[in-house]
């Protein structure tokens, strides 16, 4: 290599953990899109001849005990499991931040009104508040996001809330309101914009944990039904092969393992990458 | 909005108190804390106002009042004879408009993710003032008029030393052309030569724009520079209130001649303070009784530790709330040496 | 002979890979019964100074070159035990916040008795008995009781009292006071200004370094003045010469940039420009760009000749040259 080629390679910025994250989700994200285009079997048929056949060049992670190819049923798993993650947080954070910011810049009695019941499905085990709604979204995808999203929306509230009462503290927010700007038009403006980072933090993260949880719940029968793949789903069907047919559980494993790396890389990241780019700007 | 009452009075407190509640939990013990206690104050239009005290003068909650972002808990602002909390919202619209405010903090004053340009022009948004090619120009020219380039227009606070901080945060102030500006404490985190700046500055936009200034600080140098008016408050009332030139040339509340003579002099020629103050301002939670200043006052006497002293004036301008100070502004003499010439090699420009 | 002499103290920072010279080319000597303001606005590296010659730079600086005469000793080159063992005691130390000396989990009493035990063999009553001289030194109205408080239940005024009586606990031959007054009111500021001038000075003929922005409180406590700009020192004298003719346009500036009552109202003198961050510095004399009396000879890249007019009387200008 010539200098200096080299040397501008060297003086290329060193990926950061956050960048390494996203770039990880959106692997992922990409894989789960194309599901349907790049996987080589389609997920539901079944090839009796090759039963809980172990990897070989024709079923790259070998296939389950009906002779479906563990990748393909993996890769639309991957689809069940990042909508629930991903549309979970997103449904909590559109329920959650704006009562986290009225709750934190409004204080007093709006506050209390907000906080409370909050607080209330907050004292509940997750466990325990999906089972109770295990009822109502069996069966549905859709309805297993939001119920998901449900159990973690009042964390959202409270990382909004405490950051959105750091804030409303600043000057700048009673400047605002000396030019006689409006409740909202702060909340929106000035508060919302530098209290967010934590609250994004908070949100990376609980998509990871929100890929387990939707996990747990197809683990132990709450969730999607068959023939529905879900990581989950497939990890618990898997068990009771594991011994003879350990493949069955590494892939779905890898790929909540990855999954969940790479949103908490992204979310460990964010705080310096949100801060760095308003001040780099020389 | 109403006329103005007489004598071009543009903002005026009325019995203005403050208290706050502090500690306090289920077992209780929560006290009370009288920030601002009963003040009484008169601003003219066009008049530097300063009002100048030390921590727990209560002169920052007082200011916070006057520019109605706190409300009094008991006792009125009247601007321009109305009072600001029986404004309905059209009124008080206008009331934002026209009454603006300055802080202190040029590091926290400003809203680090916005950028500058979006914050000068915000209270044209606000107010609907103009097209939004107006306020553009209005922001590039407000930018020119506190002495920096347009182009800061784009930059994040972040970008700016604290002198241009505080600079944007008088732009901000004047975008909606106000008449009043509360000015807490603007220069007090300034480097001396940029303090200069700044102060050149507020006096040419008072100067053109013939604003009222209601200025809060506890720096005695550019009171008497910069001011027409003072008011020296301690513990959340005003102890004396006269025109500045008259005031420092001849102050007559004790704890005004503590304080004057407590600043230390840059011509080190002159000797030693008169009066080395004594004691340390009391805890606003457990304030003296009768006038708050009598324990560390030179000159107390039995009767100032029972009673609470009234500002009077007699009808002269100069108003002071001491029983040792007569009616006619004859001072109780201090103990044991001659009344001393405070300030007058100050004001004649002895000063190297 | 002096108590502390500086000779050509150089201190670097390290910013984005590279070390750039924070402080240049210090020097000052301080005599004991002495009070030494060093002035300056901020970035002038007054502060950075004070913490070069206690050592306590932070993680990415460092002292580049220079000595630092203390006790017969070069502060600069003693190694960080020795070092340790001076500061608190032959050397004090106070700084603008007090609880940087104040640890808040302890009873002030404890945190003054533990400094005396460190340094003289005393048992704790003894040293119990000598923080309450030492508290009543320092004016602490009430000072039985307050032994036994904590730092937060004195006021600002208390706890750099507090701090104040900690650092001359032992007795130190030197005072480095960084600030002490600048976040006080005015009328405590006074208060512990001369406390600083009686205990010290006089009573123990002891040399005090002061740094603070605030000529004010120079002229008003100390006996010499060094004016710092831009990590050099540009002018140096007694208070009394510096302050009534000023030699250095920098320094002029900055006396004639305070307000006061003698100039109208938005005629107050300023300097143009703004001060030259750390690696912006201009070649040649720092203060050209915003010097009004600026030549030629200015840009020399030697810097400016040091004229020395006095035993005591010293500034760096061209102005000045014979």
């Amino acid at each position: 290599m010539s200098v200096a080629a080299s040397s501008r390679l060297r003086t290329l910025p060193k990926p950061t953990p956050a960048a390494i994250g996203a770039a990880i989700v959106l692997f992922l994200a990409v894989l789960a899109l194309l599901a349907p285009y790049i996987s080589p079997y389609d997920s539901e048929s079944m090839d009796f001849n090759a039963v809980l056949s172990p990897p070989s060049l024709a079923h790259l992670f070998g296939t389950d005990n009906f002779g479906r190819d563990v990748l393909t049923r993996a890769l639309f798993g991957l689809r069940v499991s990042l909508i629930a993650a991903i549309g979970s947080v997103a449904a909590a954070m559109v329920v959650g931040v704006p009562l986290g910011l009225m709750a934190g810049y409004r204080r007093g009695f709006v506050d209390a009104v907000i906080m409370r019941p909050v607080d209330v499905i907050m004292a509940f085990p997750a466990i325990v508040l999906v089972v109770a709604l295990a009822g109502v979204f069996r069966q549905s995808l859709g309805l297993m996001t939001l119920a998901i999203g449900f159990v973690y929306f009042p964390i959202i509230v409270r990382v909004m809330r405490g950051a959105a009462i750091e804030v409303s503290d600043a000057l700048f927010v009673e400047g605002a309101r000396a030019r006689g700007a409006s409740h909202v038009r702060i909340m929106a403006r000035h508060v919302l914009p530098n209290a967010i980072t934590p609250v994004l933090v908070q949100a990376s993260a609980l998509m990871g944990v929100a890929i387990l949880m939707e996990a747990a719940i197809s683990f132990i029968g709450l969730g999607v039904q068959p023939p529905t793949p879900s990581l989950g789903l497939m990890l618990s069907d898997g068990r009771s092969y594991m011994g003879d047919a350990p493949w069955l559980v590494i892939c779905p494993g890898l790929g909540i393992l990855v999954a969940v790396l790479g949103f908490n890389l992204m979310g460990d990241g964010l705080p310096r990458l949100l801060d760095a780019a308003n001040r780099r700007r020389k | 909005m109403s006329s103005m009452p007489p004598d071009d009075v543009i903002l005026q407190a009325q019995g203005l108190t403050r208290q706050f509640r502090s500690g306090g939990s289920l077992i209780g013990g929560a006290h009370t804390v009288t920030a601002v206690d009963g003040i009484d104050l008169e601003i003219r239009r066009g008049q530097i106002f300063a009002v100048v005290g030390e921590s727990g003068s209560g002169k920052t909650t007082l200011g916070r009042m006057l520019a109605g972002l706190l409300r009094p808990t008991s006792g009125g602002v009247f601007y321009r004879g109305r009072d600001i909390a029986a404004l309905d919202r059209r009124e008080r619209a206008d009331f934002r408009r026209r009454m603006q405010i300055v802080f202190q903090d040029p590091y926290s004053s400003l809203d680090p993710r916005m950028r500058i340009g979006a914050q000068i022009r915000e209270p044209l948004d606000i107010h609907r003032i103009g097209t939004p090619a107006e306020r553009r120009k209005r922001v590039d020219e407000l930018l020119e008029r506190v002495g920096m380039a347009p182009s800061y227009a784009n930059a994040f606070p972040a970008e700016l030393s604290g002198g241009q901080r505080q600079r944007v945060g008088i732009a901000m102030a004047l975008a909606s052309s106000p008449e009043v500006i509360v000015a807490d404490e603007p220069t007090s985190a300034l480097d001396v030569s940029v303090q200069a700046q700044v102060l050149n500055l507020l006096a040419e936009l008072q100067r053109e724009n013939n604003l009222t200034i209601v200025f809060i600080t506890h720096d005695l140098g550019v009171v008497q520079h910069f001011s027409d008016r003072v008011a020296v408050m301690y513990l959340g009332r005003i102890v004396e209130e006269m025109d500045t030139a008259p005031l420092f040339a001849d102050p007559r509340h004790p704890y005004t001649r503590m304080l004057f003579s407590a600043i230390p002099d840059r011509d080190p020629s002159r000797a030693a303070p008169l009066q080395m103050p004594t004691g340390e301002p009391p805890s606003p939670l457990a304030p003296p009784p009768g006038c708050t200043f009598h324990p560390r006052c030179p000159v107390a006497l039995d009767a100032c530790s029972a009673v609470q002293p009234a500002l009077v004036g007699a009808g002269n301008r100069h108003l002071t709330a001491c029983i040792r100070v007569g009616p006619d502004g004859a001072r109780a003499p201090v103990a044991g040496a001659a009344p001393s010439p405070i300030r007058e090699a100050t004001l004649s420009g002895a000063l190297p | 002979m002096s108590l502390l002499e500086v000779d050509h103290l150089r201190t670097e920072f390290e910013t984005g890979g590279n070390w750039q010279e924070a402080v240049s080319d210090i020097s000052f000597d301080l005599a004991g019964g002495e009070a030494l303001g060093l002035v300056g606005e901020s970035g002038c590296g007054k502060s950075t100074v004070a913490f070069s010659l206690m050592r306590l730079l932070p993680g990415n600086a460092r002292l580049a070159g220079g000595r630092i005469g203390f006790d017969g000793k070069d502060l600069a080159r003693i190694d960080e035990d020795e070092m340790r063992r001076m500061r608190g005691g032959r050397i004090g130390m106070m700084f603008q916040n007090p609880m940087t000396a104040l640890d808040p989990a302890f009873r002030i009493g404890s945190q003054i008795g533990e400094t005396l035990q460190t340094h003289f063999d005393v048992d704790r009553k003894e040293a119990r008995r000598m923080a309450l001289e030492l508290l009543k030194s320092v004016a602490i109205p009430a000072a039985e009781e307050r032994l036994d408080a904590y730092p937060h239940e004195l006021s600002g005024g208390m706890r750099q009292r507090a701090a104040l009586a900690i650092a001359i606990a032992c007795r130190p031959r030197l005072l480095i006071a960084d600030e002490p007054t600048t976040a006080l009111d005015v009328t405590i500021q006074a208060q512990i200004l001369r406390l600083i001038r009686s205990l010290l000075i006089e009573e123990r003929g002891a040399g005090v370094l002061l740094i603070t922005h605030d000529l004010g409180v120079v002229a008003h406590t100390c006996d010499r003045v060094a004016i710092m700009y831009a990590g050099e020192i540009v002018e140096t004298g007694t208070v009394a010469s510096v302050f009534a003719n000023p030699l250095h346009p920098y320094t002029q500036a900055l006396l004639e940039a305070a307000p006061n009552a003698r100039t109208p109202r938005g005629s107050l003198a300023t300097i143009p420009g703004r001060v030259p961050a750390l690696g912006k510095r201009p070649s040649g004399c720092r203060f050209r760009g915003r010097c009004a009396f600026e030549r030629p000879d200015c840009a020399d890249p030697a810097g400016p000749p040091r004229v020395r007019l006095d035993k005591h009387r010293e500034v760096a200008c061209v102005l000045h040259a014979a």
